[in-house]
């Protein structure tokens, strides 16, 4: 391990890879819902939802890594994400706590999706239960606009 | 305390906003009246008022600028009430430009940059001092100003005086006039007053007024103290505090005046925040800082004894102060506390938070609707009739609330109007053109952010009209028409929405000139005759211009389309109409951005609100009236072939219905038919934005939530279908 690990972490799976998300950058699990659909949305936008009266952009997380993309007009769970302001994070299914002592961080030295993973803020974890990658939230919505022909987000100060 | 004080200050700052919208109104007026044979007093009356009470409080504040710019305007107005000088158009101009210079120093101090605008200020000061120095008589016998106070000193006083600055001291004026006879003791009584203050280090002048046999005293001092305790003291003796920021090179001891620090510098001497702040309770609680002196026996007002006099008569004299909130913030902290309880002042955040809110309580209610529809199939009668009743009573409730919140955000047009008429002859100035303007409905009350984004088109428009509108005076003179153009601004409300109609009496649209410039640029095909409504519409093109070249105001190309994009982000249309005369732009806004109605469409399995305002009617549209075979597929409508669209891709003859659901849009003064698969319920939606990730969506304008917990997207119609608009969104897709 070459830094802290900080945490606790959530964790949740998008097809059969396991991800996890600081607690503190977690503000609420949801139900299923379905999001609707936004004309002209990036394949990282799964649409929009509403959450305590406001509008939540939904990020599809596969999408994002160019990974096979599920069927996409399911209803799925989703975790709200506080930073850098709040979204929706569309998960196949939420897991567990996790503590810092039930991980250890692993190099990614791989390519491919490796690697577009860690240019995304990725880091790898090994916990008894397998790999998780950790992911830095100020980074799952990428540069650019979510909308084909819109304005891109103010970006967040790291 | 220094909460207090903050507090204090920022409502002071929100009340010099109307005070320079009053100014400005005032300012408006002036140039109205100014060419007739007898200018009205009423209106330099209160400017004078208004700039001397803006220049004490903004001292006070440690607004220094702000302070020396009210003080040069009020210079001027002293000398137009006395009859010293008369106005004149670039005098007019010049003090339209010290009010534009209040307006950005205000700006800057509400968002803590004072120090920005200082040399705007500086400049307008002096060329304002110089305008009215060169008017003035040159045996005029007034002497306002503290630099040629100062420079009267003899050089021994003028050291003193660079002393006490070098120590931090406050450097003043103070100036009073007395009457021939018997001046000597309220001459005294003013000097002992000064020296319980602070230091005299010289008396300037002592000149006899040719006019009322006064002699008018300066007296230059300096103290420890705050300025405005002495304001205090010597105001019910007949003196008046000058203070001068303006930074004229020329004064001797200027570069120890600029930059006066408004708070005393040495250790040990009174805390003078907190003396401050002690002193503005007392506008609250107790006498005003500008007290009458009306059982002294004074012969020869002064102007702060005649402040006190034409403040009481403020409140009363004009309309538009009281409808904007009773007494401007300046005049309210010198005329006591009687207009205090009448309003209230409120952050826009605090209205906003609520509104956020009641639109939560609104998707509650919904919920509640939806919940209790199920219910009442299955409860017995009796519960039924409570549930509703209660229900009922609840929605009657929220629309109370929120008819009341709406209220709140409700502000009339008459600033922007000023701002407008403003703009108006700036532009007769500029393109030598003699006009006038005709604004009308001026009271008529709309949402505050509303108001804020009609700002820039209006100003184009009436912009606009003056330059494209109205003829020269000499064109029109050959035409017969009167010489004076006219321009009409007018605000209406209409259900739910406002029109403002701006119109001119010009030469109305050249359509061949409109024709010959589409072509050449071209928009149009040469082969095409193009309908008047075609050839209006390229106005709203973007770069489109009939300018051969830019000029001052107008012929950029940049205007009429930005014109169309305000209006669609408001949810409102823009229409233009050549009339029997001249032109006539239409513009039509909500009332209220937040809670509005929409029709539900259903369309390639989604659902979407289209806003009512957008909505002609729905209908079942009859395969024989629909021609979809050619590119451009109409439907035909009383003897109108009105375009055809759909959500998705072009309409299709194969899809069509025999009884084809449908809803005919209004875009302006144009109709489009929406092919839809399902028509649903009129709804009343509280209007969302997409959020901060999802800034502009083509073609949707924000989203809802349903009672069923569903979120549907809002369309935003103009920019889906209008020809004119650059950019076909396909929203189905």
């Amino acid at each position: 391990m070459n830094r802290p690990l900080g945490g606790p972490w959530i964790t949740f799976s998008c097809g059969d890879t396991d991800y996890a998300l600081d607690v503190f950058d977690v503000l609420e699990l949801l139900p299923a819902r379905t999001a609707t659909p936004v004309p002209g949305g990036t394949d990282r936008l799964a649409g929009i939802t509403t959450w305590r009266g406001r509008t939540l952009a939904v990020i599809d997380w596969p999408a994002t890594l160019k990974a096979e993309r599920d069927t996409p007009d399911l209803r799925k769970r989703m975790i709200v994400v506080r930073r850098p302001s709040p979204f929706a994070l569309r998960v196949d299914a939420p897991g567990r706590i996790v503590g810092a002592g039930e991980l250890e961080e692993l190099t990614m030295e791989g390519g491919g999706a490796d690697r577009e993973a860690r240019d995304q803020g990725v880091r790898l974890l090994r916990s008894r239960h397998g790999l998780v990658r950790v992911l830095d939230p100020r980074r799952i919505l990428g540069r650019g606009s979510l909308v084909v022909g819109g304005e891109a987000p103010r970006e967040d100060p790291e | 305390m220094a909460e207090s004080f903050d507090q204090l200050r920022a409502e002071f700052l929100a009340e010099t906003e109307d005070t320079l919208q009053n100014l400005q109104q005032d300012l408006n007026e002036l140039g109205e009246t100014m060419d007739l044979d007898t200018v009205p007093d009423a209106p330099i009356d209160r400017v004078f008022r208004t700039t001397h009470s803006l220049k004490g409080v903004a001292g006070m504040f440690g607004l220094t600028r702000m302070s020396a710019v009210s003080h040069s305007l009020e210079s001027v107005f002293e000398c137009l009430r006395r009859g010293d000088v008369g106005l004149d158009r670039e005098l007019l101009d010049l003090l339209h430009r010290g009010n534009d210079v209040l307006h950005a120093l205000l700006a800057a101090a509400a968002s803590g940059q004072e120090g920005q605008e200082v040399a705007t200020a500086s400049s307008v000061i002096a060329e304002i001092d110089a305008a009215l120095a060169s008017r003035l008589p040159e045996d005029h016998g007034v002497n306002r100003s503290v630099a040629e106070a100062l420079a009267s000193l003899d050089p021994e006083e003028q050291q003193s005086v660079r002393r006490a600055r070098e120590l931090g001291r406050n450097l003043v004026v103070v100036e009073a006039t007395f009457p021939e006879e018997g001046f000597e003791t309220p001459f005294r009584d003013l000097l002992t007053a000064i020296r319980n203050w602070g230091t005299v280090h010289g008396t300037v002048s002592g000149e006899r007024r040719p006019d009322d046999s006064t002699f008018l005293v300066q007296l230059v001092a300096t103290g420890p103290q705050e300025i405005f305790s002495l304001m205090k003291i010597v105001g019910p003796l007949g003196g008046e505090v000058l203070i001068d920021e303006s930074g004229v090179a020329s004064d001797p001891i200027d570069e120890a005046v600029d930059d006066v620090p408004v708070a005393a510098a040495d250790a040990g001497e009174p805390d003078a925040e907190l003396m401050l702040e002690a002193e503005l309770q007392e506008l609250i609680d107790g006498p005003a800082f500008a007290p009458a002196a009306p059982e002294r026996a004074a012969p020869a007002p002064t102007a702060g004894a005649g402040d006190a006099a034409t403040h009481r008569r403020a409140g009363g004299d004009r309309d538009r102060t009281e409808r904007s909130g009773g007494e401007s913030g300046a005049l309210r902290a010198s005329g006591g506390k009687s207009t205090r309880s009448s309003t209230l002042r409120v952050p826009v955040e605090r209205v906003d938070r609520l509104m956020t809110e009641l639109g939560d309580l609104i998707q509650a209610k919904l919920h509640l609707d939806e919940t209790a529809d199920s219910l009442l199939e299955t409860t017995d009668r009796m519960s039924r009739t409570m549930l509703k009743q209660s229900l009922r009573s609840l929605d009657r409730h929220i629309r109370t609330i929120q008819e009341g919140i709406l209220g709140v955000r409700l502000v009339g047009l008459d600033p922007l109007f000023q701002k407008l008429e403003r703009a108006f002859r700036d532009a007769c100035r500029v393109t030598g053109k003699n006009a006038r303007l005709i604004a009308r409905g001026e009271t008529t009350e709309l949402d505050k952010e509303i108001v804020e984004a009609l700002t820039d088109p209006l100003l184009h428009l009436i912009r606009n009209a003056v330059d494209h509108g109205l003829e020269p005076e000499a064109d029109r003179r050959r035409a017969g028409k009167n010489p004076v153009g006219t321009v009409e601004l007018s605000a209406s409300t209409e259900g739910s929405f406002t029109l403002i109609e701006v119109s001119d009496d010009g030469a109305g649209i050249d359509f061949d000139r409109v024709l010959k410039r589409g072509r050449d640029r071209g928009l149009l095909d040469d082969d095409v005759t193009p309908s008047r409504r075609d050839l209006l519409d390229l106005l709203f093109h973007p770069g489109f211009t009939l300018k051969d070249s830019a000029t001052e105001i107008s012929g950029r190309g940049v205007g009429l389309d930005a014109v169309r994009d305000s209006a669609a982000k408001l949810g409102g249309t823009i229409e233009i109409a050549d009339g029997e005369v001249g032109t006539v732009f239409r513009l039509r806004v909500p009332i209220s951005l937040a809670i509005t109605q929409a029709l539900e469409v259903e369309t390639g399995g989604q659902s979407y609100l289209i806003p009512l305002s957008h909505v002609r009617r729905a209908l079942h549209a009859r395969p024989e009236d629909l021609d979809l075979t050619s590119d451009d597929p109409v439907f035909l409508l009383d003897e109108s072939a009105i375009p055809v669209r759909t959500l998705t891709d072009r309409p299709r003859p194969e899809q069509v219905r025999a009884s084809q659901p449908a809803v005919l849009l209004g875009l302006a003064d144009r109709r489009v038919l929406l092919l839809v698969d399902r028509v649903g319920r009129r709804r009343e939606i509280v209007v969302r934005s997409l959020g901060e990730l999802l800034p502009d969506v083509p073609g949707v304008s924000g989203c809802t939530e349903l009672g069923d917990g569903r979120t549907l997207l809002i369309l935003d119609p103009i920019r889906l279908f209008d020809p004119g608009w650059q950019r076909p969104v396909e929203v189905g897709a």
